[in-house]
Formats: structure tokens, C-alpha cells, sequence
């Protein structure tokens, strides 16, 4: 074969496909790769008050985040933070999928829109407009207040309400695209089959959408709560001292406490929570998708 | 069984109106899917809606199913109006091109869920969804999901899903068109010998005027929203109502020229130098506003000494009849004779036609721009 009619495809070579791939592969080693193993190689170091951290290698950091019941509660309090909130978006943005997959032209184009409006907004301003309206001061709490409802400010500001709302803020987008994306894909002569068998709309929704639709509720939540788990903004402006969630704890580990191990070593149990859920994820879905393929 | 019909289909004195379509119209905005359609459609009759794409026989079915709801005009099923039923409630059948099976259900839940709909008992369902499975010859794959059956035995399965709720209708909105041409024609006897077991009433759209030929008992022929005609599969072939309806069926050729009168009943029209064609006059039917039209079985070709007559410009083999086409002035008629003696009629050779007037007819145009008519 002469090289011209080879030469039809851009990569001709496995040493064409490095040499393009090359500049990706630098770039991941220096800013993510190498960076991750310097964390980790301060995760088993010990914190000490002089020098920052000794070379005393071991994995005590580990063995003291997991016995110290406040550590223990902080996960248990991310973790089901990041479970609530990934629930309701679940709950909130199952209807809003299945209206905006049914609606046709404009109205469709503007209610996605309006969904992804969010994200085209800084996470920064969005938890301030948050503190605006939730604030002792804020919005609601003057309106209630001078209603005579309460004389006392409602407790929704710098707990796990006002956490929650700027978390479901942030991801319901994110759980109404993965929804989008699977119910677009949905041969709509099946809920019609339905129908005409005699089923009602409860039926169609239990029996067949969900079902249907449990691929993209599952993608969903794993990148919710993937997001809202890790995210460090919004429980920071939201939940000040009185709510932490692990990311603002490590942020207070590394800039003001100083306990560079300590942090490091919350970061990579996070990052070891993140990656036992893709992993269970990818688990039970894995056979699922090789069932279909098989199609 | 899973039925019981005691009026035998086709049974003219016996008629019994299943469904009455009174009127009915379709807009979607300024565009009308159905202009005033009127049909009747007795109990256990199978009718085929056929047309071209966006002639409406879609939009028709899915009124009928109530997954459309009509704009105006009503449909009743046993003098029962359905126009304000829902779809669940109307106890219908309903084939889809896409099968339209539930992919997370075994084949035995998918055939069950109707009977689950209706809250059938389970030992009783049981039994109804094994039956329906041995009349469609699948009872041995009822464990399997849809996404492991091939598109034939998918189609089979919801047909069994369909009939096992024993609908007052079945409506199958062009069931095979997604399958090969060899099962679809296996299907269509199938499907037919299925439908005549057990009386079922089925309307049933296709745009494939042979699938319509082979399965129904009545057609009904539809364009741009109207129903231009209503006819058996042989009234259809030997009288189309009209050229287009004549063109769109293939029923024969249509000559295209100046028709003229001759004397009190006949009407003739001159082709080229070498053929004209006649046919008895209809009564109202303006001879200039017309074609005349000669089914394929009414044109015989005989072979003529060289450089006389016509000449066979091409032969087409179609099966048992060979179909050769003969050039004169703009017109190519189209003349079918039996295999055997094709090899009569090779091309280049010449040949005179003759066609009985009785055989032949007079059609309206019907809408069809009048040149190149009988083109192939």
C-alpha cells in the first residue's frame, strides 16, 4: 500500500499518536500527577510546629483522622450533606427533566436556559446573593420580622439549611443535564404502548420511565455528589464556623492551623470517598451497559 | 382460544359497524393532517390505509388510538364515542415500526402488562400470556429481555402484548417496515392468517401498496389528508377512481393525449402514429379533464413484421411476467406478457397492440400534472 492512500487517517503510527499525545501527557505529569505525590508524601509526614513537617514517615495522620470521633462526625456530616442535597436534586429535577424533554421550539431552548443560568453566574456572587437573602439581616428574615411573625431571626443562615439551598443551587443543574440527557434518548412509542395496554400515569412513571431513566439518575447523582462533596465555596460562605464540611477543614488545616500533614491527609481521604463511589458506581452499571451493547 | 367472533369477516349481510369516523379533522396549527375523513369499518375487517408519507393514514391511526386528539368530527367504536376516552380506556391494540417492547421486561412481563393494567389474577394471567405466546410461537423465549430477540420475534412479541388483552381493535402503524424484505412478506401471511383466526378487527397503515394488497380486505387510499378512495385490493386494481390514485397503486398504464369523443359511448385517445386506445364514455366526466386508462391485464402485444408498428425499446423481467416498454410519441407504454413468451418480444423488434375498450376506462386526473404519464 503506498503512503499516500496510509496517509488518509491524521495518525499514522504509534509513535505519531505519543509524539501528539506528548504535550498532555507533560502537562498532567507536572500540574497533576506530581503535585498529587507531593501531597500524599506530606499526608504521611508529621506535622511539627517548627519546621512545619519532619521526616518521620508513617501513616499516624491516618490512623489519628480515623479514631477522633470530630473527624469521624465531620465525614459522617459531609457525607450526609452531600447524600441530602443529591437526593433533592434527584426529587426537584426529575419533573423539571421530563418538562423540559417534552416541550418543543422556544420554550424548550428557554427552559434550559433558565436551568443552566446558574452556572453562567461566579460561584462567589451566587453564595453572597445566598448570605443576602438568608442573612439575620437578609431579605427574609426582615420581611418575617417586621410581619411580626418572630421576634428572633429565623435559623437558616450559617447552618445545614443554608448550606443545603447554595448546594442544590450549584447542582441542580447539574442532575437536570445527566436527566436531559438520558430521557432525549427515550422512544416515546413505549410510554404510547403503555397507554394504549390500559396503564396509568402512575404506572408509566414507576414501571417504565424511572427504570428507563435509572442510567441518568445514577450519572447524575454521582456527579452531584461528587461535586457537593469536594465543593469548598459554598459551605465556606454559608456555613462559616458553625457548618464545616471536610474542604473548609482543610482549607482551616493548611492557612491557618499550619498542619500541612493533617490537611493532606483529609484531602486524600476525600479523594479515596470520591473515588470508592465512581468506583461503585461504575460497578453496578458496568453490567448494564455491556448488556446493552450486546443489543 | 382467545376469542370468540361468531360473525365470519367479509360477511356482507352480516355487517356489524365496529367503527364509525364521522367527520374527522386534524390542524396542527394552519396545516390540516385530516380534512373531514368518513370511514366505516366492520367488525373483524381488516383495513390497510394506504399513502404516500404525510398523506395523514399516521395521524388517522393515532386518532383512532387517542394519541392524537382530533380537532373536530368524532369516532365512535360499537356506537360507542370514543372522542373523549383516553387512550387507556380504550381497550385498542397498538403495533409500533419501533416494536415498542419495555426493554427493562422479561418478554412474559412485557405480554403481562395489560393483564396487570386491568388487575387480572396472576394464575389467569399466567395462562392468557402463555397462550398468546403459542399463538405468536414464542413460548420458549418468554425469559429472555427484547434486546436479545431478532426484530421479527421482537415484532411477534408485541403483537402478543396487543392481543392478549383482547382489544376491540388492533391498529399497527406500519409493524414490518423495519424488518427484511423476506420475514416482512413471511409476517404479513402470519399476521393476516392471525387477524382471520380470531376476528379480530385491525386498521393497519403502510405506504407499501403491496403490503396493503397482500394483508387487507378493504384499502382505503389516502392523500394529503382526504381519502381519495375505498376499494378491495381487485375493485382498486381494475378501477382506480382517479389517475393518481391509478399512478400511486400501479394499476396500469394511463395514456395521456387529446381524448376525443367517437360517437355516443366511447372515448378514444390517439398515442403516436401507431396506437390510439378506447373506452366507453363516463357518463359526467369531461373527456378533456381525463386519461384513459388500461389496466395491464387488458393491453396484448403481438409480434409484427420488422419496420412496422411499435418498437420494444427495453423488457423488464418481473417475476412471471415480463414488462416491456414501447415508445410512442411522449407516451411509453408499458405492456406485461408471460415470461415464456417473452423472448417474442426481443428488444428492437416490432409489435402492434390491441386492448378490449371494455377493459379499458376513463379516469379523472386527479391532481397529477398530465405530462409524462405513462412514463415508467
Amino acid at each position: 500500500m503506498s503512503a499516500a492512500t496510509q496517509g488518509s487517517g491524521l495518525v499514522r503510527t504509534r509513535l505519531e499518536a505519543t509524539a501528539l499525545m506528548l504535550p498532555i501527557y507533560i502537562y498532567y505529569s507536572i500540574f497533576l500527577v506530581l503535585p498529587y505525590m507531593l501531597m500524599f508524601y506530606l499526608s504521611i509526614q508529621r506535622y511539627d510546629p517548627v519546621e512545619l513537617y519532619s521526616n518521620d514517615i508513617d501513616f499516624s495522620n491516618y490512623v489519628d483522622v480515623v479514631t477522633d470521633p470530630f473527624y469521624l462526625g465531620l465525614f459522617a456530616r459531609t457525607i450526609g450533606i452531600s447524600l441530602f442535597v443529591t437526593v433533592v436534586t434527584v426529587i426537584m429535577g426529575y419533573p423539571l427533566a421530563i418538562s423540559i424533554t417534552s416541550a418543543r421550539g422556544k420554550l424548550k431552548a428557554f427552559m434550559m436556559i433558565l436551568v443552566l443560568s446558574p452556572l453562567l453566574v461566579n460561584l462567589v456572587v451566587r453564595s453572597y446573593a445566598w448570605l443576602v437573602l438568608l442573612g439575620d439581616n437578609g431579605v427574609i428574615n426582615s420581611a418575617v420580622m417586621a410581619l411580626g411573625l418572630t421576634d428572633e431571626p429565623l435559623a437558616i443562615n450559617r447552618n445545614w439549611i443554608s448550606v443545603s439551598l447554595g448546594l442544590i443551587h450549584i447542582s441542580l443543574p447539574l442532575m437536570v443535564l445527566s436527566l436531559v440527557a438520558i430521557m432525549e434518548r427515550f422512544d416515546k412509542s413505549v410510554f404510547e404502548a403503555a397507554r394504549s395496554l390500559g396503564a396509568g400515569e402512575w404506572r408509566i412513571l414507576t414501571r417504565l420511565h424511572m427504570p428507563l431513566a435509572l442510567p441518568g439518575i445514577a450519572a447524575g447523582s454521582l456527579l452531584v455528589f461528587c461535586t457537593v462533596i469536594s465543593t469548598f465555596v459554598t459551605p465556606q460562605l454559608l456555613g462559616g464556623h458553625r457548618f464545616s464540611t471536610i474542604s473548609t477543614v482543610i482549607y482551616q488545616k493548611f492557612t491557618f492551623s499550619l498542619n500541612w500533614p493533617l490537611g493532606a491527609t483529609l484531602a486524600f481521604l476525600l479523594l479515596a470517598i470520591n473515588a470508592l463511589v465512581i468506583f461503585a458506581h461504575g460497578m453496578m452499571f458496568r453490567e448494564r451497559h455491556r448488556e446493552r451493547a450486546a443489543q | 382460544m382467545l376469542f370468540s367472533n361468531d360473525i365470519a369477516p367479509g360477511d356482507a349481510e352480516n355487517v356489524v359497524p365496529s367503527l364509525t369516523i364521522s367527520d374527522l379533522r386534524l390542524s396542527y396549527g394552519s396545516f390540516e393532517a385530516l380534512k373531514g375523513i368518513d370511514l366505516e369499518i366492520a367488525r373483524g375487517e381488516f383495513v390497510a390505509l394506504l399513502g404516500p408519507s404525510g398523506c395523514g393514514k399516521t395521524s388517522l391511526l393515532r386518532c383512532i388510538a387517542g394519541f392524537n386528539q382530533p380537532t373536530g368530527g368524532s369516532i365512535a367504536l360499537s356506537g360507542t364515542d370514543l372522542t373523549k376516552v383516553p387512550t387507556r380506556n380504550r381497550n385498542i391494540g397498538f403495533l409500533f415500526q419501533s416494536y415498542a417492547l419495555f426493554p427493562d421486561m422479561t418478554i412474559e412481563k412485557n405480554v403481562r402488562f395489560g393483564l396487570d393494567c386491568r388487575g387480572v389474577a396472576r394464575s389467569e394471567a399466567a395462562k392468557r400470556v402463555q397462550d398468546a405466546l403459542e399463538l405468536v410461537g414464542l413460548s420458549n423465549l418468554a425469559t429472555r429481555y427484547p434486546r436479545q430477540l431478532s426484530g421479527g420475534q421482537q415484532q411477534r412479541v408485541a403483537l402478543a402484548r396487543a392481543i392478549v388483552i383482547q382489544p376491540d381493535i388492533l391498529l399497527l402503524d406500519e409493524p414490518l417496515s423495519a424488518l427484511d424484505k423476506q420475514l416482512r412478506q413471511r409476517m404479513q401471511t402470519e399476521l393476516k392468517e392471525l387477524q382471520r383466526s380470531l376476528g379480530i378487527t385491525a386498521v393497519f397503515v403502510t405506504h407499501d401498496q403491496e403490503e396493503a394488497l397482500t394483508m387487507a380486505d378493504r384499502i382505503v387510499v389516502m392523500r394529503n389528508g382526504e381519502i381519495r378512495q375505498i376499494a378491495d385490493p381487485e375493485a382498486l386494481f381494475s378501477a382506480p377512481s382517479d389517475a393518481w390514485v391509478c399512478e400511486f397503486v400501479n394499476a396500469g398504464n394511463l395514456y395521456h393525449g387529446k381524448v376525443e369523443t367517437h360517437g355516443d359511448d366511447m372515448v378514444g385517445v390517439r398515442l403516436g402514429d401507431h396506437s390510439s386506445f378506447r373506452a366507453r364514455r363516463v357518463e359526467g366526466l369531461d373527456p378533456a379533464d381525463s386519461v384513459i386508462f388500461s389496466p395491464y391485464h387488458a393491453v396484448k402485444a403481438h409480434p409484427a413484421p420488422s419496420g412496422t408498428g411499435l418498437k420494444v425499446a427495453a423488457v423488464r423481467y418481473l417475476g412471471l411476467a415480463a414488462e416491456l416498454q414501447i415508445p410512442d410519441g411522449d407516451n411509453i407504454l408499458r405492456v406485461q406478457v408471460p415470461v415464456a413468451q417473452a423472448h417474442d418480444f426481443p428488444v428492437g423488434s416490432f409489435v402492434t397492440l390491441s386492448a378490449d375498450p371494455d377493459d379499458c376506462g376513463v379516469l379523472p386526473l386527479g391532481g397529477i400534472a398530465p405530462t409524462g404519464m405513462a412514463t415508467p
